[in-house]
Formats: structure tokens, sequence, C-alpha cells
């Protein structure tokens, strides 16, 4: 693993503009990188990268089986009473999820390490699966880089027949976020394409348009039913919001038992589960005497995104800090795991799973070594032999 | 293949997409009226699948266009009156059977544009939408008011129904600033 640096591609920003890519500058600086990349071997991504996010996610899944189970779990989670059942549910009938992205720690050399689980709201997916790979083509065509130079790169593919596959197209497909961010909305756009792709009718809501009726059922703007939606808001907000009371299985993707898992909660209980794994960092609840014997280490909030309310811990005490608005929140420790670091710059690996399969990355890179939203997107590739 | 086979993970030529990448939500938010899109006509969903979208797509937008043909085409009680309008050869029988005919289904539409806003949706006036030939040998659609064909309706697929409340979600979001759930 190495990160290089090439001449931009003449034209990109037009490029970006033309495919409503907006946000490739937020917060006024820059965030698609296009004249840098990080670069892989095959076989770093495929036995460091590739295989231990497909086992991380079947490990992620019989963690969910054992949490369905079990009361005491769900609290820690802290997932609210009244929707165990709703958890449950969704789980044992087999709601469907769509993707999810797994953020590692790696520098080329021994286990990627699992940081977190962004199983519920991940963005992003437009920047890798589309962007990086016109990134890609671009460059091999004006030579830039040698013909067989690849990416670990079929998101767009895998999203594609992951809609097809995983929900029949009977019924209009509701994509719900909120539409004032544009990051948000570019990411549902995005993925309402893929479902069209997939033979779906589809058709977009802000979040907060969202209705119900005299029945309970929720509506949409033209006064129909909203019988499948693809939600780009958090489970952990809309449990407590006022139409928690009228949800139910079967309807949203990520469907409710992702609530297990986008919650940093999932950490301690996935290593006490799968103790010692090498893709996994030791982790656990604040508090836990277990926790202080870390040298150096993580404290995150349950639900922060964005690495907010993020501290580095040495010997327990705090080293580095991210504001936010999550400072109360409970939280969790993780054993702390060196980022690569190139050029002043810490990248964090997001490796995503799309159904069930491992489809794709996507690197971020941030001068701080909490990755936070002023976080840059950078490309990779894989070099040819 | 003619993909370059030492490459295991990125396809060279991918499928087109609908939407062409997120324009259309910039498009939907800045309140422009129906995008200047060029909507695509084709026959059949071989055209359609060798035009470079997804099969399962091409199918289904066929279908659309199919659904809303049997919906919503002009109805005329003999041939003569609708060879009248629609030229020599240019009427069927209609396919809820009876008397009545209708002109020929010559095709569908694909749009790259969302019709009316945040929709995208079959058989509302882009995609999807049924395509006859007219007299004079063009190709035509059933968008409102247009053409003298009767205007054509959405028939969702989901249930139509009365909102009682709205804003029931959202709100812990706007609490934090709005500032996006994605992490």
């Amino acid at each position: 693993m190495r990160r290089i640096t090439l001449p931009e591609r003449s034209g990109w920003r037009d490029q970006a503009q033309a495919v409503g890519f907006g946000f490739h500058e937020m917060y006024g600086e820059p965030y698609w990188v296009d004249d840098a990349a990080y670069v892989f071997t095959l076989e770093q991504i495929e036995r460091d990268i590739e295989g231990p996010t497909e086992e991380l996610h079947q490990m992620a899944l019989s963690l969910v089986e054992d949490v369905v189970g079990d009361e005491a779990a769900l609290e820690r989670l802290a997932i609210p009473r009244e929707h165990f059942d709703l958890v449950r549910e969704s789980w044992r009938q087999g709601d469907p999820h769509l993707y999810g992205r797994f953020d590692l720690a790696y520098d080329g050399t021994g286990p990627a390490r699992l940081l977190e689980y962004n199983a519920d709201t991940p963005t992003s997916i437009f920047e890798a699966a589309f962007f990086q790979h016109n990134w890609l083509i671009d460059r091999i065509d004006a030579g830039h880089l040698p013909q067989g130079t690849d990416q670990f790169n079929y998101l767009q593919e895998s999203l594609v027949e992951a809609f097809a596959a995983a929900f029949p197209a009977d019924r209009l497909f509701h994509f719900a976020c909120w539409m004032a961010n544009e990051e948000d909305r570019g990411t549902v756009t995005y993925l309402m394409d893929c479902a069209v792709q997939a033979g779906h009718q589809v058709d977009l809501i802000d979040i907060r348009d969202i209705g119900t009726d005299a029945q309970g059922r929720f509506t949409d703007m033209a006064e129909r039913t909203i019988d499948r939606c693809f939600k780009l808001y958090p489970w952990e907000d809309m449990f407590r919001e006022p139409f928690a009371a009228h949800l139910r299985p079967g309807l949203f993707v990520e469907p409710p038992w992702k609530a297990i898992l986008s919650n940093k909660a999932m950490l301690p209980l996935l290593w006490e589960r799968f103790p010692g794994h090498p893709n996994l960092l030791p982790a656990f609840f604040d508090g836990d005497p277990r926790a202080a014997g870390l040298a150096r280490a993580a404290s995150k909030p349950f639900f922060s995104r964005e690495g907010e309310n993020v501290t580095l811990l040495e010997n327990g005490v705090a080293v580095d800090a991210v504001a936010g608005d999550y400072a109360d929140a409970a939280r969790i420790v993780q054993d702390y795991a060196p980022l690569f670091e190139a050029g002043g710059q810490h990248a964090v690996l997001g490796s995503w799973v799309i159904g069930d399969r491992a489809a794709g990355l996507g690197l971020r890179e941030d001068s701080s070594r909490i990755t936070r939203n002023l976080s840059r997107f950078v490309p990779h590739i894989i070099a040819a032999d | 293949m003619s993909d370059l086979p030492r490459r295991r993970f990125a396809t060279h030529h991918r499928a087109r997409l609908a939407f062409g990448g997120l324009a259309v939500a910039s498009l939907t938010l800045s309140g422009c009226e129906d995008p200047p899109a060029e909507p695509l006509r084709f026959s059949s969903v071989e055209q359609c699948v060798s035009a470079g979208y997804e099969r399962p797509f091409c199918q289904s937008t066929q279908s659309a266009a199919l659904a809303e043909h049997e919906r919503s085409a002009p109805q005329y009680s003999n041939a003569a009156q609708c060879e009248a309008e629609w030229g020599d050869n240019g009427c069927q029988r209609a396919s809820s059977g009876g008397s009545m005919f209708t002109p020929l289904l010559a095709g569908f539409l694909v749009g790259r544009a969302l019709s009316g806003g945040n929709s995208y949706y079959g058989g509302s006036g882009y995609y999807g939408s049924p395509i006859y030939r007219s007299r004079g040998g063009q190709a035509v659609t059933a968008v409102p008011g247009r053409d003298g064909i009767a205007a054509t309706r959405m028939a969702p697929v989901n249930v139509g129904t009365t909102t009682v409340a709205r804003s029931g979600f959202g709100g812990r979001g706007m609490s934090r600033g709005g500032g996006g759930w994605g992490g």
C-alpha cells in the first residue's frame, strides 16, 4: 500500500458538475481528490480486505442472531424497549438489507482492523461506486495508468443486483432523506438510479414529508401509501420520533435489525463474541475496568457520525478530541489502531458490503487521526502486475 | 469477453444510468420545470438493451408502457374510425376484448429525466410511456395536453389514501442542525 500523486484530470470539475456531484467541495474545502491515489496489490485486496470484509459481515450477522434473543443485549445497545419486537420481528422474518460500510485501519501489513460498521446510513457510495470508477477509466484511457490497472470496485453492478435480488418490483419504492443536505440527497438519488436499473419504480421524498393515514400507514405527498422505503436516516432517531409508534417490520431499508450493527455498542459485543479475532480491536463499554488497561484508545459515543465527540486517550488521558452533538451519549472504548500515514494524511478504508458480498473500497483521508466531516475522498487502484 | 481479462473487478464499459448520476437531484432542488431531457424511443427490449440499458430496466419500462396503453389508449368503436385518425394498419383490437380499437403500440419511452418533479414512475409522460405512430409517421406519446390525445393518468401500484399527519420523522435531525445523517 502506498500513496501516489499524479496530475489532476483536466475538466474533472465539469464532469463532477455534469453528474450533479456538487459536493466535490464541502465546507469550502476540496472533498474529492483527483491528483492522488492509494495503490494496493491484488493480494492485499483479496487477502486483507475482501476476505475479511465478508468474514466481518458474517460475524456481524451472527451477532444479530444472538442479540435478538437476548433482552439484556438489546438493552445494552440502547434500543428502546418498546421497539424490541420491531427489531426482533424484522430479523426473524428476514427483512432484506442493502448495504453497509466497514471502516478499517490498514497499512498494507498485518490484518485490517475494524474501527466501526456503518450498517444503517452509510454515505460516500456515489464517490466510491461511480466517480472513482470513472476516474480509473479516464486514467487508463488517457494512458496515465497501464491497461491492467484495476480497482476493488463492482459496487454499482452489485447495487443493481442487490436491488433486483432482494426486493420484488411489486410496488413503488420510496427513497427518503433529508433533502436539504446535498450529500445525503446525492447518495439517495444515486441509489434510486441503481434501483431503477433493477426494474423498480421509485419516488423521492423528504424524510419530514412522510405522513400517516388514519390506519397508521405511512404516506407520501401524492397520497399514496409507502409500502417500501429506503431511508437515509438513522434508526436511533426514528425509534424516538413521533411516528415511531407506526413503525412495522418489512417496510424500511435498511431494516430495523440494522440498529444492532450501526451502533458502536456492537463493537464490545462483537469482541465478547469473537475475542482475539485478528480483524477486531479490543473494545469495552465505558467504565469496564479492562478499558483502563489500554495504553492508547479511542473513546466513542454509541451513535456519533463523522467523528463527532470521538476522543483519543493515552493512558486514560485525552490527547485529541473532536467536538460535536453527542457529548452526553453513552460511550465505548476501543483499542487504538494506527492508520496508514503518508504526506501528513491519515487514511481510513471504507470497505463495502452490498447484499452479502464484499463489493468495493473507498478511502478517506484526514490530516487528523480522527476522520471527520472534513476528510477527503481519494481514489484507489490495484497495480497491474 | 471483450473486457480485459486481467482486471478482476472494474469493468471498462458500464451500463448507462437512467439519471446520469446525481444531476436530477440538483434539478429537482433548483425547482426547474421538466428538465430538457431527450427521451429515447425503443420499439423493443432488445433495442433498449443494445442502447446500453440494463435488461430489467428495459423490461420494466416496456411493461409500464404496455400497462399504460391498456389503461389509457384512445379507443374507437370501429376500425375505420381508428384508422382515420392513425392511418392504415395503424390500429389494433383493444386488448380488453370487445369491439373497441386502439392505435398500435409502437414502442416505449425511456427518459433521462424525472417527470414532474421527483417521480420516476411508469406511464407518466416520460419513462415508460407508450408510443404511437401518428398518421404522418411521427412517434407520439400521451403527454397531457399534447397532440389531442386524452391525458394519461398515473395509476399507482400503491394504494391511494388520505394523510392525517406529517412531519413525524426528521425532528431529531432538525434539532442537531440538519447536517446530514450519513456516516
